[in-house]
């Protein structure tokens, strides 16, 4: 059973009806729940919530499955074929490796 | 092998990776791309030869934080950063702005580019968000920078990386959903 404190904090909001949409007082933290940066009492009371509200649930899920999809662009394992990319050009291969050679003759090891 | 050998095999291997991360954040444009790879790879060695490289880093990560920290400072220096549009009085409670107020696909540099690279609806709509929400989004969900990190390296406070990122994920959740509806993935 939720205790006195969060039923009374519960009560201060407008709260959607909707399954698929968040409480309006809920998007932001929501946001910080999705990548666990929320804290102290605000996580308390949105931990809280989101286990009793299925707009908010389902918002959290879609959030967190959203960031999981952002940190994989960021992946290392090779790419698909239709994601290969154009290499550096040669031109620009020649200036790198013109600058590496300026870098060990103006300060060698 | 010579230093400079060892840093040419870890630039070799992450030339791909440096290449997709400078494409997303020049939205698409390739001599943009080639050039902050270009100077990315320059950096990288001068801070590999300051032995900032240590064991244990991944050197794709390592390298595309000196990427992007690049992009943003030049971006920076052009004072382009947020030109025109002010994103965090633009829009409220998650909402994307106005229609008039994003990018259409004619104005993004070289964005046919883009849609052939990255044929994704996750890049897609990364791109259409405005820079100031963008850049927020691949620094803390995509780079996993802390918030604190973003903040510093962008120079606004925590408090609006927050509230950007929050808006920013909204976004990008309502652009997938109707572009899920569109294929008809969801009803």
């Amino acid at each position: 059973m939720k205790n006195w404190l969060y039923q009374w904090l519960d009560s201060l909001f407008p709260h959607t009806k909707d399954s698929e949409t968040p409480c309006p007082h809920m998007k932001g933290v929501l946001s910080e729940l999705s990548d666990d940066t929320a804290s102290g009492p605000k996580r308390w009371y949105a931990v809280q919530h989101v286990a009793g509200c299925p707009g908010c649930s389902r918002t959290l899920e879609r959030l967190r499955l959203l960031r999981q999809r952002l940190q994989g662009l960021n992946r290392e394992a090779e790419p698909s074929e239709k994601e290969k990319v154009m290499p550096l050009s040669p031109e620009r291969r020649a200036a790198v490796e013109a600058a590496w050679a300026k870098l060990d003759e103006t300060s060698p090891r | 092998m010579t230093e400079r050998e060892r840093f040419a095999q870890i630039a070799k291997q992450c030339e791909a990776a440096l290449m997709r991360a400078a494409l997303r954040l020049c939205r698409g444009g390739n001599d943009c791309a080639q050039e902050l790879v270009q100077e990315a790879l320059v950096r990288g060695y001068e801070a590999f030869r300051a032995g900032k490289f240590r064991e244990g880093f991944s050197p794709s990560a390592w390298l595309t934080r000196i990427l992007t920290n690049n992009f943003i400072n030049e971006y920076r220096r052009k004072q382009k950063w947020d030109a025109g549009v002010d994103v965090d009085t633009l829009t409220a409670g998650g909402e994307v702005g106005p229609e008039s107020t994003r990018a259409r696909a004619s104005e993004v540099p070289e964005s046919a580019l883009l849609e052939g690279e990255f044929d994704e609806p996750l890049e897609k709509a990364l791109n259409a968000l405005p820079e100031g929400l963008r850049i927020v989004v691949l620094l803390v969900d995509v780079e996993e920078r802390s918030y604190q990190e973003a903040a510093e390296l962008l120079k606004i406070p925590v408090g609006t990386v927050r509230s950007r990122l929050s808006r920013a994920r909204y976004a990008l959740q309502d652009m997938l959903k109707e572009y899920a509806r569109n294929r008809r993935i969801i009803s």
